[in-house]
């Protein structure tokens, strides 16, 4: 019966294990008992930002910072992407959140953001203290942003939601190794046809060296970066001419617009974006569309394909991971001279209008919120965020911070035309994207440029539509709730003010509230007539 | 199950009283961690609900939309494909089961019981990967064997043949990125199917058959196959069944492997798109609890439809 | 294919190397993720992209990938074992009891309670996260271990009560009648009676159970905030959640989540085998 002892033996060790683990456990809840005694002041702050070196950078800057407020604790808590969306929002109704949330990606809606969300404005407007002996000592915090904090503005709900740290320029990296094997230069492609030249050389050498090298990596989360960009090249015109309505707010013009059949797929602007991302597409290594962001860094890195285009934020990964030189260059644009596309453009694509990225909300679950915002206004005084971007290799979202030489190709372009429209809408149609994206394929096909072209407005026309309801549907009726809420407001404000007829900020402030439920609500019932004008025929009748 | 006379039962009940405090541990349990959750997502399937505490009364608005919504009856199309599939993939296992219970030394069929357990510890994030890297459209092993094989020029004038548009010289195969190839590319998945527990199971059935039996049908001249069908498989009948309702349930409510291989629209096309993912995506993705409750009861419902016709035709055949 | 049995083999049937050779077969691309999981786990990403397929020769093996794994994971190992052992042993104990309930007699509410019990397992979950959510946030149960084990045990009851109802009812009455001519109460027949009988049962029930727990990941992943809580199934998606991955560490740790599993196996492994070969699971 040896056997049989040898079994028990490994119950035994088994059971000793396990005794440890749970005394282990027991230990700490007692252990997390005495530590909530103490009565530190805890921020926590969560994020997805899972590239290397940023949790250092992070962890670094929040050493810092507890160094000169002994009494404060900074906890990072960094959750992969792809569930920090269920976890956030699990806990944000729970109210259980940490006291800083990124809020980048557009994740939340703004019902997230009215009700998980603290608004900003009290903080935005003084001066941010750590910025004391520089010269943006005097400015509003608000005002110490390279974009003066519009992009956290959210226009329905009358307030700043949240604090951007970084900023993602979209750039093309290139295998310098390869192009100079290749090319016998490591000079980059000055136009866009030259880019497309150089690709079509690249298969062509991969071809004849029997070494099958790809142009472009992609995945669904970089390709979008290009087309998406390209995409908007070709709306610059466009847009102007949908953009007829100077009260509805940028991001609805062209929804509505596609409703009412201002525009359409057949639109030559539209119809010359397909085929620009057809172009492009086709140098894209094959499959991309089931690829994930690490697997189209791995095939640059291991040099299958030349290309790869990123934002400034894998700039500091690649460079560590790389066994090449590294090279950069911008997204290559058709110019306004260009034979086929010129025609839809205005002119050279601006990157002035970006709006900065890593913003994080403070959650109104935080139990110390002065103390979130102040740790928030360390992060982003100016020399902080030097250090921050020496630390990480991020753009920083902070105005006249020193940036580090290796970041400098990475600085947003100012001159130019703003892009127009693209299929996700500004990111505010979720349901319209999807379509958009899961309907690509079809552009991207082996066959003919004019069928793949007819066979993507073919099916853009029939679900896009549909698609394009719905997200317009779930965001009146968001802005109906938001408008449920305020009505409390203006009712205190009013009682309030009953109380004290004289108190000038309480009437601004009704004011402001009822001024914004006007707007709100007369935007909302035009989207909600227009949604029901043209919800019976399948083609709207085309206004004048 | 016998009938039993219903007015004993209650004098019964007053005897037997002690015994329901058996049951009490697990039902309360149950009732506190499973149905109180559950009851409320069916109370809020009739709201205008971003799951928090402000909701709006909707009656059976989330319903209707239910029925016009196209993208919830393509994903029980696909779904109803994946269960058809899952029937297809029990057979290896079955198989393996005969083909080790008719190995004669005892001890190969224990070490091959042994071998059948090992990849069991495998964390199911690592057959992700293998099998993501397999389907790889420029590395993978599957379009390696392929082109290896020739059998790529074979589908590629098979192609030109039938003009499905799907195979093309020259172009690696996007196994998951070519929404005709998703729902293949989900049936390859997880090849050649072997589940351990299930074959153990199915050689526990087979293991009632003397060798005495088997003698007998060789003097009948009946083969292999005939076998098989006379009589291995009649004994595994039942854990066959017990083995098709869980895997049933499973895959209709199933959306883990679709989330993580095509991410949360169901990939190229919205084709790899079941009602468990499409309830994630409205709930985590857009916060649509309140319509997410709503699929999720439809789902429910139906899933409760079909074991109950399966259990009719279970009991049927006792 | 009648080769004449010259072997060792007593039998005059045909030899069995074809069955062989598919068991083989169907084993080898079964065992194929493990192979690949050990071999990379000793690789760095340089040697993984020049050779995928095979191990690199062993002077290049990098130990510090497991090193470095053996750090990230161990802590985490400790949580998942008092999660799912406490929960397995509750689960079972529980589902037993409730079990004996259902085999041992028919009272009035019996098939009732048995249809809300069986009802649980076609419950799709995905909406339910929140209320669930809310009601452990009630119980002031977020961010510990014990959510863990309570919702699995609540979890795990449909399925054992079916296999276990099942197996009580199956056993000889006599035994039972015996017991109860001993004067013996429903506790003292659970505990000597339906307990001996079943340990190969419970055994197996055990170590499905075990495995279920320790690869479950949403629950804990929503559940748990700190990092030092962290089980197993959470531990291993941040991992995979990085953007560019060191294939050798995450290998690494894939190895060494599983270890337990393999100790665990490996001393129970005749128990496992036994108990579902003995018929242990049925319709």
């Amino acid at each position: 019966m040896k056997r049989r002892a040898l079994v028990w033996a490994g119950l035994a060790l088994f059971a000793a294990i396990y005794a440890v683990a749970t005394f282990r456990v027991l230990l700490r809840s007692t252990a997390d008992v005495t530590a909530a005694r103490d009565r530190k002041t805890t921020v926590r702050f969560a994020h997805f930002y899972l590239e290397p070196g940023l949790r250092e950078a992070y962890a670094q800057i929040a050493a810092d910072y507890m160094r000169l407020h002994p009494g404060v604790e900074v906890e990072q808590i960094a959750v992969p992407q792809r569930i920090f969306n269920a976890w956030a929002k699990t806990q944000l109704i729970g109210g259980t959140s940490p006291d800083l949330v990124l809020v980048d990606g557009g994740q939340f809606t703004l019902e997230d953001l009215a009700r998980h969300f603290t608004p900003l404005h009290e903080w935005v407007e003084s001066p941010n203290p750590y910025n004391a002996a520089t010269p943006a000592a005097g400015l509003p915090w608000r005002e110490t942003f390279i974009d003066g904090l519009t992009g956290s503005y959210d226009s329905r709900l009358l307030s700043y939601y949240s604090i951007p740290t970084s900023l993602f320029t979209n750039r093309v990296f290139y295998n310098r190794a390869l192009w100079r094997e290749i090319f016998g230069t490591e000079s980059p492609p000055a136009d866009y046809e030259a880019f497309r030249a150089a690709c079509a050389a690249i298969e062509a050498w991969g071809a004849t060296h029997d070494q099958p090298l790809v142009p472009l990596a992609g995945s669904v989360y970089n390709t979008p970066f290009l087309i998406d960009f390209l995409f908007g090249t070709q709306t610059q015109r466009r847009q102007f001419e949908v953009a007829w309505s100077a009260h509805l707010r940028a991001d609805l013009s062209p929804s509505v617009a596609l409703l009412q059949g201002r525009w359409n797929f057949h639109d030559p602007a539209l119809q010359s974006a397909f085929r620009l991302v057809r172009d492009i597409g086709q140098h894209i290594q094959p499959g991309f569309l089931q690829l994930q962001r690490d697997d189209a860094n791995f095939a640059f890195l291991q040099g299958r394909t030349v290309m790869l285009v990123s934002g400034a934020h894998e700039a500091a990964s690649l460079r560590a991971q790389a066994d090449f030189p590294l090279g950069v260059f911008a997204l290559p644009v058709p110019g306004p001279g260009h034979p086929v596309y010129g025609a839809q453009m205005l002119g050279p694509v601006t990157e002035a209008n970006i709006r900065p990225a890593g913003a994080f909300g403070l959650t109104r679950a935080s139990r110390a919120p002065e103390q979130a915002v102040d740790f928030l206004r360390f992060l982003t005084s100016q020399a902080t965020a030097a250090r921050f971007a020496a630390l990480s290799g991020w753009l920083t979202a902070v105005a006249d911070a020193p940036v580090p030489a290796e970041l400098k190709p990475f600085q947003p372009v100012t001159a130019g035309y703003a892009n127009g429209f693209d299929l996700s809408i500004r990111r505010r149609h979720p349901d319209a994207k999807r379509v958009a994206d899961t309907n690509l394929h079809l552009l991207l096909a082996a066959t003919s440029d004019a069928q793949t072209v007819a066979a993507y407005t073919a099916a853009l026309e029939r679900d896009y539509v549909p698609a394009l309801r719905l997200d317009l549907q779930s965001r009146t009726a968001n802005t109906r709730r938001n408008v449920m809420r305020q009505d409390g407001n203006l009712a205190a404000y009013r009682w309030l003010a009953r109380a004290a007829p004289d108190d000038a900020v309480l009437a601004r402030k009704f004011n402001e509230v009822a001024e914004q439920i006007d707007g709100n609500e007369a935007e909302n019932y035009f989207i909600l007539h227009e949604l029901a004008r043209t919800a019976a025929g399948a083609n709207p009748p085309a206004r004048p | 199950m016998k009938p039993r006379v219903r007015r004993s039962s209650l004098a019964v009940a007053f005897r037997e009283w002690r015994l329901y405090l058996f049951v009490v541990p697990s039902l309360c349990l149950v009732a506190l961690f499973a149905y109180f959750p559950a009851a409320s997502a069916v109370y809020h399937s009739l709201f205008d609900w971003q799951g928090g505490e402000a909701k709006q009364y909707l009656g059976w608005e989330n319903f209707r939309r239910a029925w016009g919504d196209r993208v919830l009856w393509d994903s029980f199309v696909t779904v109803a494909c994946l269960v058809g599939f899952n029937l297809i993939k029990m057979l290896p296992s079955i198989a393996l089961a005969v083909v080790i219970h008719r190995l004669r030394s005892e001890r190969w069929q224990y070490l091959y019981r042994v071998l059948l357990v090992v990849p069991m510890i495998v964390p199911g994030l690592v057959t992700l990967f293998i099998w993501k890297f397999y389907l790889d459209p420029n590395l993978g092993l599957l379009n390696r064997l392929l082109d290896a094989t020739g059998l790529k020029a074979a589908l590629v004038s098979l192609d030109r043949l039938a003009g499905w548009g799907v195979f093309a010289e020259g172009v690696p195969v996007g196994w998951l990125s070519q929404p005709e190839l998703v729902l293949p590319s989900l049936f390859l998945w997880g090849f050649p199917w072997i589940g351990a527990v299930g074959v153990l199971i199915y050689l526990a059935g087979l293991q009632a058959i003397g060798t005495e039996v088997y003698e007998a049908a060789e003097l009948d001249g009946i083969g292999p196959v005939g076998k098989f069908f006379h009589i291995e498989l009649p004994l595994i009948l039942t854990q066959v069944r017990l083995n098709l309702t869980l895997l049933i349930i499973s895959t209709l409510q199933g959306y883990g492997l679709q989330l993580l291989l095509l991410g949360d629209t169901g990939g190229p096309g919205g084709r790899g798109m079941t009602p468990g993912l499409w309830m994630y995506n409205r709930a985590f993705l857009a916060g649509e609890f309140g319509y997410a409750c709503a699929i999720g009861l439809i789902l429910f419902a139906f899933i409760l439809a079909l074991t109950l016709v399966n259990n009719r035709f279970v009991r049927s055949r006792r | 294919m009648k080769t004449p049995a010259t072997t060792v083999s007593t039998s005059r049937r045909p030899s069995d190397w074809a069955k062989h050779l598919f068991i083989l077969l169907l084993m080898g691309i079964e065992l194929l993720p493990l192979y690949m999981m050990a071999q990379i786990s000793l690789k760095d990403n340089a040697a993984f992209i020049r050779n995928p397929w095979l191990p690199s020769s062993p002077a290049d093996w990098q130990w510090e990938n497991w090193v470095h794994a053996a750090r990230l994971v161990l802590p985490y190992v400790g949580n998942s074992l008092f999660v799912a052992v406490t929960g397995t042993a509750l689960t079972l104990a529980l589902a037993l009891a409730g079990a004996y309930f259902f085999a041992r007699s028919r009272l009035p509410f019996s098939r009732v309670l048995w249809a809300v019990f069986m009802v649980l397992m076609l419950l799709p979950g995905i909406a339910n996260i929140v209320p669930l959510f809310s009601l452990l946030k009630e119980m002031s149960l977020l961010n510990t271990l014990y959510a863990l084990v309570i919702v699995g045990v609540a979890g795990g009851q449909a399925f054992n009560l079916f296999v276990l109802r099942g197996f009580i009812e199956d056993l000889p009455k006599d035994l039972f009648e015996a017991a109860e001519i001993d004067g013996a109460g429903h506790f003292q027949q659970l505990v000597h009676v339906v307990v001996p009988m079943s340990a190969s049962i419970l055994g197996t029930l055990a170590i499905l159970a075990f495995l279920n727990k320790w690869n479950e990941f949403l629950l804990p992943l929503i559940v748990l905030r700190d990092r030092d809580l962290f089980t197993i199934g959470v531990g291993l998606i941040y991992l995979d959640g990085e953007y560019v991955k060191q294939w050798g560490q995450i290998m690494a740790a894939y190895l060494f989540a599983a270890l337990p599993l393999l100790v665990l196996f490996a001393f129970t492994m005749r128990l496992f085998v036994r108990g579902l070969s003995q018929g242990a699971i049925k319709g």
